[in-house]
């Protein structure tokens, strides 16, 4: 056997590279899911047989593949999302290493229809193993659409070590799961062996796809969430306690509208939930977190799904605060609830009640005695919620109402001390209902909200 | 249904019985009343005399509905009776409360149906509550033609509900919500107020997903409440019927409940209208039980605790059975018979039941009633006071529990009217959800509307064939027609390339539109159109001895009678079937007519093969060519599918037959053929008509003599018609009286002679 150090033919170093992206169906779906998605399509369709082994179609309505470019587009290295490394900061797109089509077309029979919108004809290139088959015109509708047939037909090896269609499916389910969540203003289907089986509108609304991935029960557990910070944005829904799993995977976060895993955010979020959740379970939070570019750095990992943070610490603050301000608000507006919405003859909230200052707030006994229970507040007075008092309360509120797709800024001023406080802020919580001024109290904070808040934040509990 | 035919005017009344609508209309043009006769395709239709000799051809329609026609005595259709009728039924003082007083035709034909349903039903019809009065006017006009060639409701050619419009916008999940979607189809709107309400409707429905999707649930459980009370009127019911009833009135108060927040008129309206019939709920679900039998008069309907006396008598009847337990035990043990049995059957009822091997261990008093092969059966004195008491309570108990039965059904009975309004309310929730669902599955979008007659679509799709296809790979068109520059547009092009997919593209979207749905487009602005023509597709009718090419005229004759400038014509391939110089000269003449405004002047989409017609572009201003792209790539052509301005100059005639298969022998002699005829071009003559039709007068003259040519020639076809059936009167064989109606027949014949 020949043993000196040689260079590889072509064709293996496509085989092999393309083993890096492409190492299942669901890789081949992601990859060009995303292509799809920086073409900027509205309407994505992925139909798969036989778990995407066999055949897998990805059809978008976007800006199509210029015939000249066609040829080009599955060269290795070949990408029009960035053209030089400073692009790369700025990568505002989710594919760019130009590694994707050249491998998916080493490891399968390809075939690419796609038309732009200037464009009379369309165009369709079938290609297999890397080897082009045809170059046709077609009639096809504006965008593009891949077809891939037989994976891995020409690396056996690979192809006995995929998992069952079933499994290669499912994992195809959940990669189409996240997206969708990721990008509501998208129309996606998934197609599995001709039956529809996930869809949504594209109509923007998250709590819609989560309906309709996750149904009522999960649905009506969930509570908007909606805070930032300078370059940190956070919206979504985080579960109430009553919603815990036994594992992470409902643990749903998104960064620029990218699914990714990070170790920062999994424990602030461990963080947040722990005066809620026993050992070993885990909270189901639906995150979408807007974090300016030049703080992340996506080229970590191949999948691009573990990405690096560089103010780690300010975002952990800021999740494990804002998600325990709502859990512990939610009982606030649980509360408002109960009473008769329509008792709103009050103009105005009372001069004499003012917020009791963090600073007076007996922090040392509440942490002693409340351990591990709900917190309970030990304020004496009820705050007013006139709109120039600035603790965070009313801007918080003010957040609720509207529907996490805005984002809204918001002035929260953290101070560190009150970092650990905020959670116990001033929030009327009287848990004595004995005392009748409370009672008052309570009716005023109905004052400050309008009708249609309230059923509103209702609808989102 | 029933038609009267009084002075000139039809009266036409239909009525479902199993649901208690009754609709009545007048209308005073045979065409218009052959349209609503086939809209609702009745299997029954009674009328007066007068009808029958009013020139209709009636052994046609009952052909073609598979419907029995025939009419009633004169008296049925006696105007005070009617009035009388009607008046009675509905507890009213007069008819005008259903708008009937100026339509009085209309009102003899709803008298009459009700005299007759009373005679044939047999009771008191007292699910018909009103009757609802229409004016063909207030909907868009659709002919039988072009119901089934825009596949309506159902397929040409397997008359399927799949593969149909219906098909594809119906997920409602009640029955009545489906008949109440099919309605909408068959009526489509014309007022541009009543279609934004339902727009905004659906609109709603499809901004709040999981409200909808929610109320989507909760329908799904409820039953066909319109059957169902009809079930109750006719005293059919039984006690499962009213479980279903009592089951899917559950459902109301979550609807309800889950509506409150609707802000659009239509939806708050119908918030407000839906009465949850919480009373009537809990009759049943107190009354019945949960599981009773089918048969109403063998007890077990009652729910414990309903009924103090049923109570009691169910607890002696179980006391019976204790008793007779305790009997038997105490027998059994009397006697030493280790097997006694005590054991009913319907001819015996009670007896002691005891194996010959213990026959002779039995008692002095027992009274031997029956003999078996290996058994005998007893009868005590005891036993038989326990007999009677069990059974008389069964009797009661069963009599009691059929009374209040029936005192249940009753209740519901009398509450009918409130029954219906609940359920065309849920019907119509049912539809707007459905619309909106199917909106949001098929990625359609809302439809403005204009009344300034511009139809504006971007990159519309075919609502049916892009769900058949299945592969999101139906590819869009743009359709631009309004009331100046781009009235007529002109579509040539080869066959299978998807010139009549365009085409009805078009209709179904103006037509979804006008129902109040979204459309299946980028963007749509639509302009109300009062009628869809349609002439599509072959028809051959050897039955009733038309050819192809007259059954087509016929077509086109009623489409130019009966147009308006608001209408919207599909025409495909006028003048086939006939020489090419004929057909051309006719499709021409067609497209001259329509394009303009003085004699017609309405929106047409008009497929040809005739591709001489694209002069018309520069000589008439309102016309526009179209053609559909192809490209060819040798011998072969890839069908591209768009629609491009400008016209075709091939048909790809040869290359489609290649596709379809004709041999290759064939075809290059055709080729050949194609190259000779070019030579001899008629487009050259054509031409020179064109220009020619640059003079007015000539050109108005021209008009006159050809629409005179060709009324002479149906004239004269027709005169040969009814001269034929002159010649076989027997007049020897005739009375007076039917001489006298065979001649009224005739002459109204000739006068209404372009209904078909």
């Amino acid at each position: 056997m020949d043993r000196n150090i040689q260079i590889l033919d072509k064709n293996t170093i496509d085989k092999i590279a393309a083993g890096e992206v492409v190492e299942r169906p669901m890789s081949v779906v992601k990859e060009l899911v995303e292509n799809s998605i920086d073409a900027g399509a509205n309407a994505i369709t992925v139909e798969i047989k036989d778990g995407g082994i066999s055949y897998i179609r990805v059809t978008d309505n976007g800006c199509g593949i210029q015939r000249r470019d066609i040829k080009t587009a599955f060269l290795r290295h070949a990408t029009s999302k960035i053209h030089s490394i400073e692009d790369l900061i700025d990568v505002g797109s989710l594919g760019f290493r130009g590694e994707a089509l050249s491998s998916i077309a080493a490891v399968s029979k390809v075939e690419l229809l796609t038309k732009t919108a200037e464009d009379i004809s369309g165009s369709r290139y079938v290609i297999e193993g890397s080897k082009e088959l045809s170059f046709d015109d077609v009639g096809v509708p504006e965008g593009t659409t891949f077809i891939v047939r037989q994976l891995f037909y020409n690396t056996p090896a690979r192809r006995k070590f995929l998992k069952t269609p079933q499994t290669e499916g499912s994992y195809i389910s959940d990669y189409m799961e996240k997206v969708m969540l990721s990008h509501p203003d998208i129309s996606f289907k998934l197609i599995i062996n001709n039956n529809t089986r996930l869809q949504s509108s594209g109509n923007g609304e998250i709590i819609d796809i989560i309906y309709s991935l996750y149904g009522r029960d999960m649905t009506q557990a969930l509570l908007p969430i909606n805070t930032s910070d300078g370059d940190i944005k956070i919206t979504g829904y985080i579960g109430k306690p009553e919603l815990s799993r036994g594992n992470r995977s409902f643990e749903l976060y998104y960064v620029n509208r990218r699914y990714i895993q990070s170790t920062v955010i999994r424990r602030a979020l461990d963080e947040a939930y722990k005066p809620y959740l026993m050992l070993h379970k885990y909270p189901v939070v639906f995150l979408f977190l807007d974090i300016s570019p030049e703080l992340i750095d996506v080229n970590v990992h191949p999948t691009k799904k573990e990405i690096r943070f560089l103010e780690g610490g300010q975002l952990y603050d800021m999740l494990v605060n804002s998600i325990r301000d709502t859990l512990s608000g939610r009982e606030l507006i649980a509360q408002i609830h109960e009473t008769d919405d329509e008792d709103n003859t009050f103009d105005h909230a009372p001069e004499n009640v003012r917020p009791e200052p963090f600073e007076q707030n007996a922090i040392g006994t509440f942490t002693a005695e409340h351990e591990n229970e709900r917190p309970v507040l030990s304020l004496h007075e009820t705050p007013s919620y006139k709109s120039e008092d600035h603790n965070g309360l009313s801007e918080r509120i003010e957040a609720y109402r509207h529907m996490p797709a805005s984002i809204e800024r918001l002035n929260i001023n953290v101070s560190d001390r009150e970092k650990t406080d905020v959670f116990y802020e001033s929030v009327s919580r009287s848990d004595d209902h004995d005392n009748e001024g409370k009672a008052d109290a309570k009716h005023e904070q109905l004052s400050m909200f309008e009708h249609g808040f309230l059923r509103a934040s209702y609808k989102a509990v | 249904m029933c038609v009267s035919f009084i002075a000139d005017r039809y009266g036409l009344s239909v009525c479902d019985v199993t649901t208690g609508e009754f609709y009545t209309t007048e209308v005073d043009e045979p065409k218009k009343l052959l349209d609503e006769i086939y809209k609702y395709s009745p299997a029954e239709i009674v009328c007066n005399d007068s009808f029958l000799l009013c020139g209709i051809d009636i052994d046609e329609l009952k052909y073609k509905l598979n419907a029995a026609v025939y009419a009633l005595e004169a008296w049925y259709f006696d105007d005070e009776l009617c009035e009388r009728r009607i008046t009675d039924h509905f507890k009213t003082d007069r008819v005008t409360c259903f708008g009937l007083n100026s339509k009085e035709c209309g009102m003899i034909s709803a008298g009459a149906l009700l005299s007759y349903l009373y005679e044939t039903q047999k009771n008191s019809l007292a699910q018909i509550r009103t009757i609802k009065t229409y004016d063909v006017s207030e909907y868009m006009v659709l002919d039988s033609a072009t119901r089934r060639n825009l596949e309506l409701t159902e397929t040409i050619r397997d008359k399927q509900k799949r593969g149909s419009l219906l098909g594809v916008l119906d997920r409602t999940k009640t029955a009545m919500g489906g008949r109440a979607l099919r309605s909408f189809l068959e009526q489509p709107l014309i007022d541009k107020e009543r279609i934004t309400l339902r727009l905004d409707a659906v609109d709603e429905f499809l901004k709040n997903t999981v409200t909808r999707e929610e109320i989507r649930e909760y329908l799904g459980p409820v039953y066909d409440l319109e059957r169902l009370m009809s079930r109750v009127i006719y005293k059919s019911a039984n006690p499962r019927d009213l479980l279903a009833f009592g089951s899917s009135l559950k459902m109301l108060e979550p609807i309800k409940e889950q509506m409150k927040d609707f802000t659009s008129k239509e939806l708050s309206g119908l918030y407000g209208e839906l009465d949850t019939l919480d009373d009537l709920y809990d009759l049943i679900a107190s009354a019945i039980s949960d599981e009773p039998p089918l048969q109403i008069k063998e007890g077990g309907i009652i729910r414990e605790g309903y009924n103090e006396t049923v109570d009691s008598l169910r607890n002696a009847k179980k006391d019976g059975k204790n008793w007779l337990a305790q009997l038997e035990a105490r027998d059994r043990e009397r006697t030493g018979i280790k097997n006694l049995k005590i054991k009913y059957n319907r001819v015996f009822g009670y007896y002691f039941e005891v194996t010959n091997s213990f026959k002779d261990m039995v008692p002095s008093d027992y009274i031997r009633k029956q003999t078996l092969a290996n058994a005998e059966r007893y009868t005590t004195d005891e036993l038989k006071e326990l007999e009677d008491k069990i059974l008389n309570s069964e009797e009661k108990l069963f009599s009691l529990e059929y009374d209040l039965f029936c005192e249940v059904r009753d209740t519901l009975a009398d509450n009918i009217e409130r029954i219906q309004k609940t359920a065309s309310v849920i019907a119509r929730l049912d539809v707007f959800a459905s619309l909106a669902h199917v909106a949001e599955k098929n990625r359609y979008c809302r439809p403005s509307i204009n009344e300034r007659g511009v139809i504006d679509i971007e990159k519309g799709r075919h609502p049916v064939v892009e769900q058949m296809i299945n592969s999101d790979m139906f590819i869009n068109n743009d359709t631009h027609l309004d009331n100046g520059k781009n009235r007529i547009s002109i579509i040539t092009g080869p066959n299978m390339a998807g010139k009549s997919t365009y085409m009805r593209q078009t209709a179904l979207i103006v037509l979804m539109a006008q129902i109040g749905s979204f459309v299946p487009a980028q963007s749509a602005n639509i302009g109300l159109v009062d009628r869809i023509f349609t002439r599509v597709g072959a028809s051959d009718d050897l039955a009733s001895g038309q050819s192809t090419f007259m059954v087509e005229m016929a077509e086109v004759a009623n489409i130019l009678r009966n147009a308006t400038k608001d209408s919207l014509l599909i025409l495909d391939e006028i003048g086939r079937g006939t020489s090419t110089f004929d057909g051309l000269s006719i499709a021409w003449a067609v497209v001259e007519y329509i394009s303009n405004p003085k004699l017609l002047g309405a929106k047409t989409l008009f497929a040809t093969h005739y591709h001489e017609l694209t002069e018309l572009e520069g000589k008439l201003d309102s016309v526009n060519n179209y053609c559909i792209a192809v490209k060819e790539q040798g011998d072969n052509i890839v069908f591209l599918r768009k629609i491009v301005k400008g016209g075709a100059d091939k048909s790809y005639g040869i290359q489609v037959a290649k596709l379809a298969g004709v041999p290759d022998f064939v075809i290059d002699r055709a080729k050949e053929i194609v190259e000779e005829l070019s030579d001899n071009d008629i487009t050259v003559n054509v031409k020179s008509i064109a220009e020619k039709k640059e003079e007015k007068k000539s050109r108005v003259k021209r008009l006159d003599e050809v629409d005179l040519n060709q009324m002479s020639l149906f004239d004269t076809v027709t005169d040969d018609d009814v001269i034929s059936e002159l010649k076989e009167l027997d007049l020897n064989n005739m009375t007076p009286m039917d001489a006298l109606n065979t001649l009224s027949k005739l002459q109204n014949k000739l006068i209404n002679r372009w209904s078909y």
